[in-house]
């Protein structure tokens, strides 16, 4: 019995083990669920060696599965090879043919399919014209910048409509102005035509800019699907809330309920205060609280409610914020942001303690992983 | 480096050069010697020893030449001419695909199959012409063109093997992947994309295979028959009546050949790139 179709293309219980040269076995997927819906923006975020490229490479069709299957419109493209899947890849190298010129590499997939030539060039120039390159395509490959390069990757791939559009690491070549310019570009560039995306990337800013949803995964699973705004306030576990963004996690204990309110005793001894559901008194769990949320006063100022102390190591400036790296009471590292002034807080300096006010209401608690 | 041990290496160097290429000099001087006694000492200018071969009217007499009949000369060009092509282009084919399976399939004992395939290219000459003649004529094959064609083939497929081969492990994989994704089968990514990007491998073996096959003498001398003399087969029987004058004048002819295959395939190169 096949599952109700959810979205375009839906893995399912996906597993693929390779064997490495010097006889180990790795498990680059493991159990991976996954559905990307039509018209969407997905980013398979993930360290490297997580897995994200084989499962691009699995989608595209250059690399089988073990167990499991990958399904488009709900018909499975098991044994169905890469040049007959109707999807296209941009290459984290581009891979443009060299001895095409830029046309010619745009046509490829045209000619092909055998297109009428005059069909042909009209969508190999729109394709250009779509990507910023009119006039670009009597040169070769090598004449281009990377950027260049890149567009022609996309134009390339997109000219010919494919139901899904691959990207591996499309941006990851390029400096870092042009990178935040495309990345930019490239979410216009979805909307514009119309295409889901699925993108892998190990560049969190990245994968919060441009996706609709993302997909992180770690150790050949998949550990949270859900929105950018999802991801960064409720990270699932303690490996998504450090991957993304700056985040405190503190490993603890239920120690009682009050009202609408729990209070987690950390393993180092600190309580904090958190509003939650129904967790009994007892349970294990990961809290987390992201830095800017933390109210850095100096010791003796009155605060609202709940608080933590700590003891300043050291600040660091990076721009808009200072950074302060703090311990608390039992050792366990903190930080917490402050916007920068011209007139630093004073008594604010390596030594001297600070009280770190929070709204239990931010305060997010996560299931402990295995 | 000093200034003396530069020089040195100065003189090294211009000793090695002579050595190498004065033989090759020398012979080009004497086919131009007019001298039919002693081909070493100069006499004068003179284009007979070429017109000789070609069958033109010369002032040598009967005894002073060997190439009594251009038939002969101009039968062995073509022999030889036939096999060089007809051996490269299949030994091109053979040890592309074989260098294209190698590389892009993993399978068991790969490492002992290539170091088969390299075998023919280091095994001596002698040995493959003697176990080439005894499979010949065991198998009932009569001795001509097809089996010196056949015979080649065997050690030049080695040849545009190690050649292809070195160019495929340069190139991108992903470029095939690319072809693929884009909707091209195997046969259509390997005429539009792999074979440019080999090419230049592909064309070098076959003009190394072209010219190897030209000058072979010993395993053809092995697996040649009587009606099928090429040209390094004839050129050695003339050796055999003595070293007469119209050697350096064919020797010659052979190295034009030779230089003009090889600036062809060098310039071809380089207009495609």
């Amino acid at each position: 019995m096949n599952p109700p179709v959810q979205g375009l293309l839906e893995i399912g219980g996906a597993v693929r083990i390779f064997r490495t040269p010097e006889g180990s076995i790795v498990t680059a997927l493991d159990e991976v669920d996954l559905a990307v819906r039509a018209n969407e923006f997905l980013t398979l975020l993930g360290p490297s060696g997580c897995g994200k490229t084989t499962l691009l490479r699995a989608i595209a069709g250059f690399e089988d599965l073990d167990r499991g299957d990958i399904r488009l419109d709900g018909i499975s493209l098991a044994g169905v090879p890469a040049y007959r899947r109707p999807f296209n890849t941009v290459f984290q190298s581009y891979a443009l043919f060299p001895h095409l010129d830029v046309a010619d590499n745009v046509g490829y997939g045209l000619d092909v399919k055998k297109l009428a030539r005059r069909q042909r060039d009209a969508r190999v120039t729109d394709a250009l014209a779509l990507v910023g390159l009119e006039g670009y395509g009597r040169r070769k490959p090598k004449q281009l910048s990377g950027g260049q390069q890149q567009r022609v990757a996309l134009a390339r791939a997109l000219v010919n409509r494919p139901r899904l559009l691959l990207l591996d690491e499309p941006l990851s070549a390029l400096d870092r102005n042009l990178r935040q310019a495309m990345q930019i570009e490239l979410k216009n560039l979805q909307h514009e035509v119309g295409i889901s995306f699925l993108v892998v990337t190990h560049d969190q800013e990245e994968a919060l800019v441009m996706s609709d949803r993302i997909a992180v995964m770690n150790g050949g699973r998949i550990q949270q699907v859900g929105t950018p705004g999802e991801i960064y306030d409720t990270p699932a576990n303690r490996f998504v809330a450090g991957f993304i963004g700056v985040s405190n996690v503190y490993a603890g204990t239920i120690d009682r309920r009050d009202g609408p309110h729990c209070i987690v005793r950390t393993d180092g001894g600190i309580d904090l205060w958190a509003r939650s559901a129904a967790i009994a008194a007892g349970a294990r769990l990961d809290v987390m609280i992201r830095p800017e949320q933390l109210q850095v006063v100096v010791e003796r100022t009155a605060l609202q409610g709940p608080s933590l102390e700590g003891t300043v190591e050291r600040l660091v400036f990076v721009g808009a914020d200072l950074q302060v790296h703090a311990r608390l009471a039992d050792g366990s590292p903190v930080k917490a942001l402050v916007r920068h002034r011209r007139t630093p807080l004073a008594g604010l300096e390596p030594g001297s303690a600070v009280r770190l006010g929070y709204d239990p209401e931010v305060v997010h608690l996560m299931a402990q992983q295995p | 480096m000093s200034r003396r041990s530069g020089r040195v290496l100065d003189a090294y160097g211009a000793v090695f050069l002579l050595l190498l290429y004065a033989p090759i000099a020398l012979i080009l001087v004497y086919s131009f010697n007019s001298n039919v006694v002693n081909m070493m000492a100069w006499e004068g200018f003179t284009l007979d020893w070429y017109r000789s071969i070609f069958g033109l009217t010369t002032r040598l007499s009967e005894s002073q030449i060997y190439v009594h009949s251009t038939e002969a000369l101009l039968a062995a060009v073509r022999h030889s001419a036939i096999v060089a092509l007809c051996a490269s282009t299949l030994s091109t084919a053979i040890g592309t695909a074989t260098a294209l399976g190698l590389a892009r399939h993993d399978f068991r004992l790969k490492r002992v199959y290539q170091g088969l395939l390299v075998l023919p290219m280091v095994m001596p000459d002698i040995v493959l012409g003697i176990a080439l003649l005894i499979f010949f004529v065991g198998a009932g094959f009569k001795l001509g063109l097809s089996t010196i064609v056949i015979g080649h083939c065997v050690f030049l497929s080695s040849y545009v093997f190690v050649i292809v081969s070195a160019r495929l492990a340069g190139m991108n994989t992903e470029l095939e992947e690319a072809s693929a994704d884009l909707g091209a089968g195997p046969w259509t990514t390997f005429r539009r994309v792999t074979l440019p990007q080999i090419m230049p491998g592909v064309a070098g073996g076959a003009l190394l295979a072209f010219i190897i096959s030209l000058d072979d003498l010993v395993i053809t001398y092995f697996i040649a028959g009587v009606d099928s003399t090429t040209l390094p087969l004839f050129i050695y029987g003339m050796l055999r009546r003595g070293i007469k004058p119209e050697i350096n004048a064919i020797a010659i002819l052979l190295l034009v050949f030779s230089f003009v295959v090889a600036a062809t395939g060098l310039w071809l190169r380089s207009r495609r790139q």
